[in-house]
């Protein structure tokens, strides 16, 4: 295939974003705004790490005027801070029946229950209290966040009273027999000891490295809508402007047809990645994105973001099988496309999907590229772990594109009997 | 003998509609060839097939001695379709670089062609205009400049004087006999008369898919054609009556909208009688002349239509 006839393809689609404003939008400006919300919406500047604020409602039944009672540990719930950000906004209630609406309604993350006699029974030894918790769900992830940092706080007071407790027998015990008797009791009290602690990588610590991965995700989601609707109407837009029956009679084959086209269209979509990343990695977005091109495993994520445009516009072509007009075409495109970027893992973190819907993540290759891009940029893990995966992703592009290719022909074929 | 185009026994169907139907032709270098018809005659489909971007039903085509689905053969051939090819996000110039590119046309020989076609037909003023900005004539004349820019062996030209005015439609028509002269073979599809006689070329009649005749305009006429034609306009009230009461006295009468086509091998004597007749049936009659005939009569005594229906 002549360079010549490629340059002109390329030449001639980047004008067509250059002049068709509508294109650019989708391309640019669309991406553009999500990197924004990205950084000032989705990942605030006063990330520093992922930080949650529940409401919390309170019934305290404790009448005790222990100098430790119901009314000191709301006090102690209201001031536990972290990284300097209160976690709890408490709210008290007379009735549980009150507090209960309101975590129907999502107004309250949890309730917790201060039961009678509270201040008495922590301090009494020999008996033990019971908090009850019931915790709401304002949406499906904050259920399970509530209910761990609620655990955590109840646990670790728990664990305070217990070691308070224990100081308070060995006060009666002889001094010769305290040191024993402080282990016996430590761990009849705590028969299992906890400790919390977070070990998180490195790209979730700052938010720079944050937006850096969403930064990825952008460019995924890009690619799936643009690819998949600039794939779609390939040779149905050739059609419907006239132009496809000039072409087939020119001295270009069906493959350079195709192969010329796909590559412009390829082309506008890795100039905006480009663009995206430059943008992304400025100072108004601050995105920390890794990238050396002299270190072959960046080199090999680059390819990987490639194939993730190509693969995309081939699943465009297999879509132009169903739609059959232009717009029905575009408009699939988009849908599917921005669809599937939302549910692969692309865009939201695939923990945060349905268990049936991980398996779309699974067996849907530009995922599979846009998640180890970024795997690469973030963990940039050793060589021999990515061979599986480079094996995969290149096999993979290399199907659908021979897909690709067979239903263009065809299309092209079709075009030439009817 | 050296055919370029050789067609024989080419027949397509869409969808069981016959759109060509057993045609056969064969053209030689150098020729224009003409296809007049009216709409939906399938000169379409002919061309289509001719420049390898359809395929036929049936039959046997070949165009340089091969199939002309062969891409082998297209750096030969530049077509023009009756549709756009222009990309409307491009400037005209674009465009033209953009199609010379696929033919693999050097910088400077597009350069000095294109100045040449700009300044023949007189449009520089559209070299740098978007396509979406352009009339449908303007359109056409970049289409042609591109169609012959590269300098084809055999150009294809589906009715290419659409949206033109009559003096860009004889730049072309002379572009054409030149480009024949210098040994280019032309197929053009019209189905305006003046434009198949003018281009003095072969003319194949066509209708309903089938090549009806064939040979030399002069040819045509001598064999298919009165003498004379006696042409009455008359008012589309009276249309009907009038093509009635003349029928009472000549076979060939044919109605092309607000006008009538009397075939006449004697006008002198014809002509005073039919006026008469038509005012005692009290038919207003608006102009009378005698014309000598034309490839519409030909069509006309061939097919009972008119080419503009």
């Amino acid at each position: 295939m002549k360079l010549k006839t490629i340059i002109a393809f390329i030449k001639c689609e980047i004008k067509r974003y250059y002049r068709e404003k509508i294109l650019l939008f989708w391309l640019l400006i669309w991406p553009l705004i999500w990197i924004l919300m990205t950084a000032y919406v989705f990942v605030p500047p006063t990330t520093t790490n992922q930080f949650i604020n529940l409401n919390i409602g309170v019934i305290n039944y404790d009448k005790s005027n222990t100098p430790f009672n119901g009314t000191t540990f709301i006090k102690i719930l209201r001031e536990i801070e972290y990284n300097g950000t209160r976690i709890f906004s408490i709210s008290e209630y007379k009735t549980v029946e009150e507090a209960v609406q309101n975590l129907k309604r999502g107004i309250l993350d949890a309730l917790i229950i201060i039961p009678e006699d509270f201040g008495f029974e922590i301090f009494n030894v020999i008996s033990s209290v019971e908090i009850k918790v019931y915790v709401g769900a304002k949406t499906p992830q904050t259920k399970q966040i509530t209910e761990t940092i609620i655990t955590s706080v109840i646990r670790g007071f728990s664990e305070e009273i217990s070691s308070e407790r224990v100081k308070y027998i060995l006060s009666y015990i002889p001094e010769e027999y305290r040191y024993w008797s402080k282990i016996v009791l430590k761990n009849l009290v705590n028969p299992v000891n906890m400790s919390i602690g977070y070990i998180l990588p490195e790209v979730f610590q700052e938010r720079s490295r944050i937006i850096g991965w969403y930064t990825i995700g952008a460019i995924g989601m890009l690619f799936l809508y643009t690819g998949f609707s600039s794939g779609s109407t390939m040779i149905i837009s050739e059609k419907e402007r006239g132009t496809l029956k000039k072409l087939l009679s020119t001295p270009l084959t069906a493959s350079e047809f195709i192969i010329g086209r796909m590559i412009s269209l390829m082309i506008p979509m890795l100039i905006s990645t480009i663009i995206l990343i430059l943008i992304s990695i400025s100072p108004i977005i601050g995105a920390h994105i890794t990238f050396n091109p002299t270190n072959p495993i960046h080199i090999l994520s680059a390819i990987f973001i490639v194939c993730g445009a190509l693969m995309s516009i081939s699943i465009g072509a297999i879509i132009s099988m169903i739609a059959k007009t232009r717009e029905g075409a575009s408009s699939m495109g988009v849908i599917l496309g921005l669809l599937l970027s939302f549910t692969t893992g692309i865009w939201f973190p695939i923990e945060w999907m349905p268990q049936p819907i991980r398996i779309l993540a699974k067996i849907f290759p530009p995922a599979w590229s846009i998640e180890i891009s970024r795997r690469i940029i973030v963990f940039e893990p050793p060589y021999e772990t990515l061979l599986i995966d480079t094996i995969k992703i290149i096999t993979s592009t290399i199907i659908l594109l021979t897909i690709a290719i067979t239903i263009y022909k065809k299309t092209i074929q079709k075009q030439m009997e009817i | 003998m050296d055919y370029i185009v050789l067609l024989d026994k080419v027949s397509k169907y869409y969808n069981g509609f016959k759109a060509l139907d057993d045609v056969s032709l064969s053209i030689k270098r150098g020729e224009i060839y003409v296809v007049l018809g009216p709409n939906g005659a399938g000169k379409t489909t002919l061309f289509n097939i001719i420049a390898g971007v359809l395929k036929p039903s049936s039959g046997f085509v070949k165009v340089f001695g091969v199939d002309p689905s062969d891409p082998k053969i297209h750096h030969k051939i530049s077509y023009l379709p009756s549709t756009s090819i222009l990309y409307p996000w491009l400037t005209s110039m674009e465009n033209i670089e953009y199609y010379a590119s696929i033919y693999g046309l050097e910088k400077d020989v597009l350069k000095e062609r294109s100045s040449e076609l700009f300044d023949y037909f007189g449009i520089n003023d559209l070299k740098f205009k978007l396509a979406s900005k352009l009339s449908t004539g303007q359109s056409k004349l970049i289409s042609i400049i591109i169609t012959l820019i590269v300098k084809p062996e055999l150009i294809i030209l589906d009715e290419p004087t659409t949206g033109l005015d009559p003096n860009m439609r004889r730049k072309i028509l002379d572009l054409i006999r030149k480009l024949s002269i210098e040994n280019a073979t032309v197929m053009f599809a019209t189905h305006i008369v003046n434009e198949a006689e003018e281009l003095m070329g072969r003319v194949a009649i066509m209708d309903r898919g089938k090549i009806i005749v064939e040979g030399g305009v002069e040819e045509l006429k001598k064999s298919y054609a009165p003498p004379s034609v006696i042409t009455i306009k008359t008012f589309e009230e009276y249309i009907d009556k009038a093509s009635t009461i003349l029928k009472h006295y000549c076979n060939d009468v044919f109605t092309i909208n607000d006008e009538l086509r009397i075939h006449s091998n004697d006008p002198d004597m014809d002509m005073p009688k039919y006026i008469l007749k038509l005012s005692e049936s009290g038919v207003k009659i608006s102009s009378v002349k005698i014309d000598n005939p034309t490839l519409e009569d030909v069509f006309l005594k061939l097919t009972g239509r008119g080419l503009r229906e």
